[in-house]
């Protein structure tokens, strides 16, 4: 959400770090987010509290951190530590289905325009340029409104439909220089179809940038979910996100109920890092001093 | 940079003006009216600026504008109505009023007319003298089709305003009514005629008298820096005696946690109102404490007694009394209510407040007693059979979707709760959150089972033929439940038409206790506005209209001053 | 000559261009914002008794009973005059509303963004001279976490900190209850004080993000062959560093462009949780107060600063990049 998706690579110039400690880049937060992955999809299996269980009896109130509820419990009395986990599931699952369909159309959309070359491509790219400039919040804030109760899967498209544009340009402008290789004329010299050749010459060469710019993307997608529903746009009950966590609580930060906000909080926080940290990571093992924009 | 604003030298005023019988009523409910004159605070005893916070900032300070509390918390002090409604906010007739810019009225022999004289001392801010032509073109333009005032239909009853001389307005109206002082005194604020006059109706909210008020109240403006904040300071030479305050600052503080840390901090002296959730911390830091202000608000979980498909028949489930009153009875208020608002709210009794009733508290409710509701929904063919968790009856699922605004988190935490309770008799109670158009859309098309509403309750209750009766069925009308019962209907309209007052209110008892027998609604609670005080501030009465109300009463001890409330005046010395 | 042709050709076609970018925003949010549901009436007047016959009369004062077609015609002319219409949540003219919130916003945003770039830019710049030092691996550490907070709970973190434990800096708001009555240079203090927290929120993201693209543009440039030759050529190394520099120079501008409209949309966070009285904040209480005009005129604004950000950005690093230049 807050910054534009990173082009030009952050730290290129594979270096001749030993391969050691490139491994180890990847691996930290690759294992990082499995594990929440894991945790997220066991997440009933698990036995933990149920993110919804409510007290029975006696007074309900908001519980700080203790051996039962490590994060504390809500003001419903609900446990923290489990909605978190079952959080996981919400804001982890829309930020990959919505980057993988914001990948999809921005593959599509960019090997198409990259590959046609000409008036398609010229027109494609004036098409892309009028859509970045629309600042996406505020795009998100009218296109969220229209939702009778924006649900998961109006979320997904939502995101996924307003996120590809820079996947799009990046695959158009690798198509294009691939277009031109040797390879390729090899190819095509030898009878074989147009599509083809795209989707199975070119494309390959293309992966490794869009499997860092979907991590990326990942990345963007969560902090910007979490910051829809922190303005009552996002995801709604009872599939409670991480930035719906926070947004419930939000009176809690003023008042000593930390727990409330802190830890949805760092959630959001540990998981974008994760997530960024792998992207870096990837581009400096994949895609050796790439500079596209 | 602007030019701070001179004041005129407190010494003009050193002597408090004399305090008539009138004033010394002036908004007082919770302490009771004192019949004694109130003793004039000794002269140091006035001073002192307070920094009210609000939750947004004001759109238009022009009354028939005004929707909003952070609106009518400005608007309100600086523009004067006809006369005061009572502590008990009695509706009926004239009496318990005040005078505020009138300081007499007369009725017509045949009461289809009032005639109300003007206080001749009172003067516009900018000195002008009131005269009637101001109350005649004040309702002229509340009522105008251009004029986007949400009164205007308030004022329905009233037909014209004469002028028949500077000092009388008399008000015609087209039907005798027990509150037809009440509307031409309540719904309308006046506006200075001298300022408006040229103004073509339909120009009236971009007058730069929107934006810079003029008015006769006990506060005048001083300015307005957009988004930032609003001045007043005291009329000194108010024709009802000067506020005890020199001057009070209103900053838009939109963000809660915000706000909350503004008072805490002393950057605010006072904010209303205070959340559930931070009613703790305010109570315990040091400089701070809580004030209940009594409010008029029930909050309510609304069923649709009508086929969200077709609204001509009764719900599949809800349009069943029956089950309405099971849900109720299974539903555990007192611990919703605790767990949620804690000590600001009590569970409500039906649609009204207590403060607005005698004899209300003594009603018959559906308490909490789930083995009875499970009976009720045995009998009415809403069974379970072992092994399921919902009931149905004839393969329909027991289900009702409540809506909740997504901005609320104390409402989704009742629906949260509600359902919980509900589940434990076999109803499944699905929670829906929306954005509050979609919402009101869904609502107000009668497309919904159920959904958490909060209601302001007008005074005397004269809106319940909208909120429950047949006047608010229509397109985007208030009774969104649709419930329309002829015995209830019938009492609240005898209730309302009666004019003597033991019997209306008599009636109006009875009506209460149909409507709460045939339950289209849960009522949930009845809420308190709190609001966190600065300990420096001394703030008196406490009136259920708002606690603006009670702003010219607002006192800072001499000994408790700060800079801040000095700085910017001339001394008095 | 044809150069200068080619030249003049290009700028139109560039401006055309941002023209159709405004004017595609400006509809897409006309006609989302009507086929949402809701209308200017239904928050405003929720809760009061105020029957749907007045409400239509007030709608067929402002012409929203019209057909889309219709007020899209209306609406367009009425732009293409400069008359942005009424907003119904502020009771008053749109370009009123837009002259009080807009210079905060651009004050705010600029702050941020200039500080953004001056620290990014610094920041990474040192780095890229100790490529994979501890040094520069912490320093990378730490802009990676910046820059992976939601500028949301960063405004959240800050306040609880420095408002409420330390009480150090004012809440909300752009200047303090008391402000016409401080002397001018009080004046200038407080006005300061109350951009810290809002500044800070905005800048440290920012500056994460800068640094980030600084550090990767150079150790790009460094494998370039021209700086290689520079090497060889023998150039003492300082003048090897600036050389490379320079020609980092040209897509961190590229970047400053495509900044903008994302400081924009965290701007929106932060002024609201500062209560700042800006762009972002008016914006989103207009789309839920369904103010048709204002929000609009809202998108309009925010997409011209976002074509002007990249057209800027595009003139700058052509001056920029000493490849470009003959």
């Amino acid at each position: 959400m807050t910054t534009p998706m990173l082009m030009l690579s952050p730290s290129p110039a594979p270096t001749r770090a030993s391969s050691a400690a490139s491994v180890r880049r990847v691996a930290v937060p690759l294992i990082a987010l499995l594990v929440l992955g894991v945790l997220a999809i066991f997440a009933p299996w698990l036995s933990l509290v149920s993110p919804s269980a409510i007290p029975s009896d006696g007074v309900i109130s908001s519980l700080q951190p203790s051996m039962a509820h490590p994060f504390g419990t809500d003001p419903l009395g609900r446990d923290v530590l489990s909605r978190i986990i079952y959080g996981t599931r919400v804001s982890l699952g829309v930020a990959m289905l919505s980057v993988l369909l914001a990948t999809s159309v921005g593959v599509a959309y960019g090997a198409c325009a990259g590959w046609l070359g000409g008036v398609a491509d010229s027109a494609g790219m004036r098409v892309l340029d009028v859509a970045m400039s629309v600042p996406r919040l505020l795009v998100l804030l009218c296109v969220a409104a229209l939702w009778d109760g924006l649900g998961i899967t109006g979320l997904v498209l939502l995101l996924g439909l307003t996120g590809w544009y820079d996947i799009a340009r990046l695959v158009r402008g690798e198509v294009r220089t691939l277009r031109t290789r040797d390879f390729v004329s090899a190819a095509r010299a030898s009878g074989v179809r147009e599509v083809r050749i795209l989707l199975r010459h070119v494309l390959p060469h293309v992966w490794p940038t869009i499997a860092v710019t979907a991590t990326l993307g990942i990345a963007n997608t969560i902090a910007l979910e979490a910051g829809l529903s922190f303005l009552g746009l996002g995801v709604q009950p009872p599939d409670a996100s991480w930035g719906t966590m926070l947004a419930d609580n939000r009176g809690a930060l003023g008042a000593s109920r930390w727990w409330l906000t802190v830890f949805p909080g760092l959630a959001v926080v540990t998981t974008v890092l994760a997530c960024n940290a792998l992207g870096d990571a990837l581009r400096d093992a994949l895609v050796p001093g790439q500079v596209a924009a | 940079m602007r030019v701070p604003p001179r004041l005129p030298p407190l010494t003009m005023f050193r002597f408090p003006t004399v305090r008539t019988l009138t004033a010394a009523c002036f908004g007082i409910v919770l302490t009771g009216c004192n019949d004694d004159r109130l003793p004039a605070p000794a002269l140091d005893e006035q001073g002192g600026t307070a920094i009210v916070g609000l939750s947004n900032e004001p759109a238009s300070l022009l009354p028939p504008f005004v929707v909003n509390n952070h609106e009518a918390a400005i608007s309100e002090v600086i523009y004067d109505r006809l006369a005061d409604i009572g502590p008990a906010l009695e509706t009926s007739g004239d009496a318990g009023f005040t005078p505020r810019l009138a300081s007499a009225w007369t009725w017509a022999s045949d009461s289809l007319s009032i005639a109300f004289t003007l206080d001749d001392r009172a003067r516009w801010h900018d000195g002008t003298p009131v005269s009637s032509a101001d109350v005649r073109l004040s309702f002229q333009l509340y009522t105008h089709p251009d004029v986007e005032s949400k009164n205007a239909p308030l004022l329905g009853n009233i037909d014209s305003v004469s002028a028949p001389d500077a000092r009388t307005a008399t008000f015609w109206f087209k039907r005798r009514s027990p509150q037809q002082f009440y509307d031409a005194a309540h719904h309308l604020f006046v506006m200075p005629s001298h300022l408006l006059r040229d103004v073509p109706p339909s120009q009236l909210a971009t007058a730069p008298l929107a934006r810079v008020p003029v008015g006769t109240g006990r506060f005048r403006f001083v300015q307005w820096v957009s988004g930032q904040r609003v001045e007043i300071v005291a009329d000194t030479a108010n024709y009802r005696g000067r506020p005890n305050l020199d001057r009070v600052i209103y900053v838009p503080t939109a963000d809660f946690s915000a706000a909350m840390i503004a008072l805490f901090s002393g950057q605010i002296d006072f904010f209303s109102p205070l959340r559930p959730e931070s009613i703790e911390q305010a109570t315990t830091t040091p400089g701070v404490s809580v004030h209940m202000y009594p409010a008029r608000t029930y909050q309510h979980v609304a069923f649709n007694v009508r086929n969200p498909a077709a609204l001509a028949r009764p719900h599949p489930v809800l349009g069943d009394r029956a089950v309405r009153r099971a849900l109720s009875l299974a539903t555990n208020r007192e611990r919703i209510v605790q767990t949620v608002f804690d000590s600001i709210g009590r569970v409500a009794i039906g649609p009204a407040v207590r403060v607005s009733l005698p004899g209300y508290e003594q009603l018959q409710t559906l308490g909490y007693d789930v083995d009875a509701a499970r009976a009720l929904l045995d009998s009415a063919g809403w069974t379970m059979r072992a092994g399921d968790s919902v009931r149905a009856k004839n393969r329909v699922p027991l289900r009702v979707e409540v809506l909740v605004p997504s901005v609320s988190a104390s409402r989704d935490q009742m629906a949260t709760l509600l359902q919980d309770q509900l589940r434990v008799i076999g109803v499944d109670v699905v929670v829906r959150r929306l954005e509050v158009n979609a919402l009101i859309e869904r609502i107000e098309s009668g497309r919904f089972d159920a959904y958490m509403g909060a209601v302001a309750t007008s005074p005397g209750n004269v809106g319940l033929r909208q909120s429950w009766g047949p006047a608010g069925t229509g397109v985007k009308g208030l009774n969104h439940s649709g419930y329309n019962s002829p015995v209830f209907n019938a009492y609240v309209d005898t209730a309302l038409t009666t004019f003597d007052l033991a019997t209306a209110q008599r009636t109006m008892l009875r009506a209460m206790q149909t409507i709460i027998d045939d339950a289209p609604a849960i009522w949930m609670l009845e809420e308190s506005a709190p609001a966190g005080v600065h300990a420096r501030m001394d703030l008196g009465s406490m009136s259920a209209l708002g606690w603006w109300h009670g702003l010219p009463e607002w006192r800072i001890s001499p000994s408790k001053r700060i800079d801040r409330d000095r700085v910017g005046l001339v001394s008095a010395n | 000559m044809s150069d200068r042709g080619a030249r003049v050709t290009h700028v139109v076609s560039r401006i055309a261009q941002a023209l159709f970018v405004v004017w595609a925003a400006a509809t897409l949010a006309f006609v989302l914002l009507r086929l949402a549901p809701g209308d200017p009436y239904v928050t405003r007047f929720d809760g009061f008794n105020v029957p749907e016959a007045q409400r239509a009369v007030w709608r067929a004062n402002r012409g929203y009973d019209a057909s889309m077609a219709e007020q899209y015609v209306r609406y367009l002319r009425n732009t293409a005059r400069g008359d942005l219409g009424f907003s119904t949540m502020q009771q008053r003219p749109v370009r009123d509303v837009l002259r009080d919130v807009l210079p905060n916003t651009l004050l705010l945003m600029g702050l941020a963004l200039g500080t953004s770039v001056l620290f990014g830019m610094a920041i990474g710049s040192w780095q890229g001279t100790r490529s994979d030092s501890t040094a520069d691996q912490l320093v990378s550490t730490a802009s990676l976490v910046a820059y992976s907070m939601p500028e949301f709970w960063l405004a959240l973190l800050l306040m609880q900190l420095f408002a409420l434990k330390l009480g150090w800096f004012p809440v909300s708001g752009a200047t303090a209850a008391m402000h016409e009555y401080m002397s001018s240079g009080a004046q200038i203090a407080d006005r300061l004080q109350h951009l810290v927290l809002p500044w800070l929120s905005l800048s440290i993201v920012g500056t994460a993000v800068f640094a980030r693209f600084q550090r990767g543009a150079l150790r790009d440039t460094w494998n370039e062959p021209f700086i290689r030759t520079a090497r060889a050529k023998g150039l003492a190394e300082p003048a090897v560093r600036k050389h490379a520099w320079r020609a980092s120079l040209s897509p961190m501008i590229t970047l400053g462009g495509l900044a903008f409209p994302a400081l924009l949309g965290g701007a929106v966070f932060v002024e609201r949780i500062f209560s700042w009285p800006g762009m972002g904040d008016a914006t989103i209480r207009a789309v839920d107060a369904r103010d048709y005009e204002f929000v609009t005129a809202a998108v309009i604004v925010g997409s011209v600063l976002t074509v002007t950000g990249s057209l800027l950005a595009d003139w700058l690093s052509q001056l920029a990049d000493p490849r470009t230049r003959s």
